[in-house]
């Protein structure tokens, strides 16, 4: 990944500096006008409202950033307290209130891109990241090959005809399935896998037919997720699953990952390589739901770790924790009326192949039950059924929100170890 | 003040670097996981401790003497280990531990651009300390659980620099007999340093396993490591030893932080030397701690690869570290395989025999 950074005071006669520096730096990472122009729109629109609410000689420091797939724009600031409802997906501008006025240009750049999110820095510091990713062509139809069973075979790192390839016999074989929508695309799966962030391991027979493949994302500095392994006529070869589960473990030993982790295991997903770390319910349709258990697997030796559990799933919590033999330190902790900011401010990503969407909470507020019901209610009117809701155990704050979760329907599902700064336990709503 | 720039000061290399994190005290970890004990059967130590003469030093150490610095370059331990291979005393460096002198050796012959050649599936810090130095670590696939010597040729190139070879391999157990090592080395050619790492050395009684410092005089590129942590039970005071040819000692010696050995662990080393008893008894519980996994595993019906060393390998139908923390809770801890590449695997100490019945009862309740 490629990076360029400027650092400006934080007054509105920087802001054509600013929207230079992104629309120049997103096309020579590659992405589209269009896309550039959105992304440039909502850096302008956050750039201006820092200025308006940071007072005082500040510096911001600004790092746009190349993915390959994606271009990022980073915005980094001493914290503030700062008026960020707006990043709501739910969030509308009020014409009466000048406050809100003010926060509408957060909620158009919250719009113009893929991702937003918000976190915590060293040195006291936040980071706001707006992501854009490129745009890429549907697969032209072309004659896909036919692929015999295969009795012998050898695990590869594939070229990226390979990978085009294997993205085009993804949906072929696997209609009915869930995967992320981008695997869907070959010149995307190409550049996720060269941008580092996804790996991708398949398995060939002599004349370089691929009969099946593996694919994995890093979801944070510590887990991946793991999507297959994905069989191409291969019915029954479970030692070609094996071998691409194994392939993937063994590259993956060395390294920072910590925990793996699968959402949609196929049919020939090998359990005995995982533990089953709870259930998810995909619906399709009201009527049509499928249930997927969860796997998840350590590559390290559990050193222990702490953990902050309101006491609403402390027993769900610690059932868990003793089923799956977890060294855990667990402070049960209730909110006791503390501050904590009016507003509260929600992340939602949305997969829209999936029909899926997951929130994760940025900030803590007074208003936790009504943002999430306003949550629900934005995602029934679009239709989408499968919402899910992460919590990290390690984070005190987040805690608090789990009351309001389960008053709003939300059930805890699956405990991913590790997931965030410590657990991260995954809500899911049942319509 | 601004804040720390550390992404500009930190090399990429060091950046993607995973920190090899040890586990918690044995404290700590009978607090997490519950237990009122714990058997150690996860770091390949002697579970006999150190020989009795080297216990006598520990235990007779003068409180005083910890203010005085130690011998600087362990000058007794060198003439004694020079007495025994019939070498001189400049053609041995101590360190502490046998990590150590990885680091020696790799900082003395690596330059930027340079590789080191080691198998995929060994023990980890070759590879690490190549990485977090900056350099390239070509990694050979095992053949057969073996270090895989035509494989290794064929990555040679340049820009290689080290060969690093386990023999016996930790944790598959296998060897290069010494016709093996012979003709890896000839083919080599003095082109590169070879080094080998006899961590296990004292544990192997096959005929045809060689002693490699005995072929230095014939290898001047060949550098063999040994250590005091395994065999001779002094893995809590840090000490082992690289041996060579002459002028490649004294090059790396170059790169040797002197007074990095203690005072104990070099007298309670050179005591441990002599003790031919110990080692047979090592051998003897080892042996029969062997002899009976073998039996219980082929009950339960689960692959295990067993080699040299005190060590042994076994395949399980769970995730190893899940067993990991299933044992723990019962007070056994074992290595899990995954960071050496064999999901799935556990390596196992070879204890003596109420330890590892201990081990073999637990592991029947979580599988």
């Amino acid at each position: 990944m490629k990076t360029l950074k400027i650092s400006t005071p934080l007054h509105t006669d920087f802001l054509p500096v600013i929207t230079t520096f992104i629309e120049n730096s997103s096309c020579v990472f590659g992405i589209d006008k269009q896309g550039a122009l959105k992304l440039t729109l909502a850096s302008e629109e956050v750039f201006s409202y820092l200025c308006k609410v940071i007072q005082g000689d500040k510096v911001l420091d600004v790092i746009c950033t190349g993915g390959i797939y994606f271009v990022s724009v980073e915005f980094s600031f001493d914290k503030i307290e700062l008026g960020l409802q707006a990043f709501n997906i739910t969030a509308t501008p009020s014409s009466e209130s000048e406050e809100s006025f003010k926060e509408m240009g957060l909620l158009i750049a919250a719009r113009s891109v893929d991702s937003l999110s918000l976190e915590e820095a060293s040195g006291e510091r936040l980071v706001l990241r707006l992501i854009k990713e490129k745009s890429y062509p549907s697969p032209e139809a072309i004659e896909l090959p036919d692929i015999p069973p295969m009795a012998s075979f050898a695990l590869k790192i594939p070229t990226v005809d390979e990978i085009k390839m294997f993205s085009r016999l993804l949906p072929v074989h696997y209609k009915d399935y869930p995967f992320p929508d981008a695997f869907r695309y070959p010149g995307k799966l190409v550049d996720m896998v060269s941008s580092s962030i996804y790996g991708i391991s398949i398995a060939t027979d002599e004349r370089g037919l691929i009969g099946g493949g593996i694919i994995w994302k890093r979801m944070n500095e510590k887990i991946v997720e793991f999507f297959g392994p994905y069989l191409f006529n291969q019915k029954g070869n479970n030692k070609m699953a094996e071998s691409l589960v194994n392939a993937c473990l063994e590259g993956l030993a060395r390294t920072e990952i910590i925990g793996a982790f699968c959402r949609y295991p196929t049919e020939v997903f090998p359990t005995e390589y995982f533990e089953s770390i709870g259930i998810t319910t995909s619906y399709q349709h009201q009527r049509n739901q499928i249930e997927f258990p969860c796997y998840y697997r350590q590559l390290h030796e559990d050193t222990g770790t702490y953990v902050y559990v309101p006491g609403t799933i402390a027993s769900f919590i610690e059932a868990e924790y003793k089923r799956l033999v977890l060294p855990r330190q667990v402070y049960l902790t209730d909110y006791s009326g503390e501050y904590r900011g009016d507003y509260s401010v929600f992340a939602s990503e949305f997969d829209r192949e999936l029909n899926q969407v997951i929130i994760r909470p940025l900030l803590p507020g007074e208003d936790c039950l009504t943002n999430i019901l306003k949550h629900l209610e934005i995602f029934n009117n679009e239709r989408i059924l499968n919402c899910f809701f992460e919590i990290d155990l390690g984070i005190v704050w987040q805690a608090y929100v789990v009351d309001s979760l389960m008053e709003c329907g939300f059930k805890p599902r699956i405990i991913i170890p590790y997931g965030g700064k410590s657990d991260l336990v995954i809500f899911q709503y049942t319509p | 003040m601004r804040p720390l720039a550390l992404n500009k000061l930190v090399p990429s290399y060091i950046k993607s670097f995973e920190a090899y994190i040890p586990s918690k005290p044995d404290e700590e970890l009978k607090k997490l996981y519950h237990t009122p004990f714990i058997h150690r059967l996860n770091n390949n130590e002697n579970s006999l401790g150190p020989p009795p003469a080297a216990q006598e030093i520990i235990k007779k150490f003068p409180p005083l003497r910890a203010a005085i610095y130690p011998s600087g370059d362990s000058y007794y331990l060198r003439q004694k280990l020079a007495n025994k291979f019939d070498m001189h005393p400049d053609q041995f460096l101590v360190g502490n531990g046998a990590n150590e002198v990885i680091t020696f050796v790799v900082k003395a012959f690596c330059q930027k651009g340079d590789n080191i050649i080691t198998s995929d599936k060994t023990f980890a810090v070759y590879e690490w300390v190549a990485i977090f130095s900056g350099f390239e670590a070509r990694l050979v696939p095992l053949r057969d659980y073996a270090f895989d010597d035509e494989g290794m040729l064929e990555r040679i190139d340049k820009k290689t620099k080290i060969i690093f070879i386990c023999n016996p391999n930790n944790p598959t157990g296998t060897y290069w007999d010494k016709e093996r090592i012979k003709r890896f080395l000839d083919r080599v050619d003095n082109r590169n340093i070879v080094v080998v790492d006899e961590a296990y050395f004292e544990f192997v009684e096959q005929e045809d396993y060689p002693d490699c410092i005995s072929l230095i005089p014939e290898y001047p590129n060949l550098v063999v490591f040994r250590t005091f942590s395994k065999m001779y039970g002094l893995a809590g005071l840090r000490i082992g030893y690289l041996a060579g040819n002459l002028d490649v000692v004294n090059t790396i010696r170059k790169t040797c932080v002197v007074y990095s050995v203690n005072a104990i662990a070099q007298e309670a080393a050179h005591a441990a030397l002599d003790d031919i008893e110990h080692v047979a008894k090592t051998r003897k519980y080892v042996k029969e701690g062997k002899d009976f996994l073998r039996k219980e595993l082929i009950r339960m019906g689960l692959p295990y690869i067993i080699g040299e060393g005190n060590y042994i390998m076994i395949r399980l139908p769970i995730n190893d570290t899940l067993a990991y923390r299933k044992l723990m809770g019962q007070g056994i801890m074992v290595r899990t395989m995954t960071g050496f590449r064999f999901p799935n695997h556990i390596r196992v100490t070879i204890s003596g025999l109420p330890i590892m019945e201990a081990f073999i009862e637990g592991l029947k309740k979580i599988l």
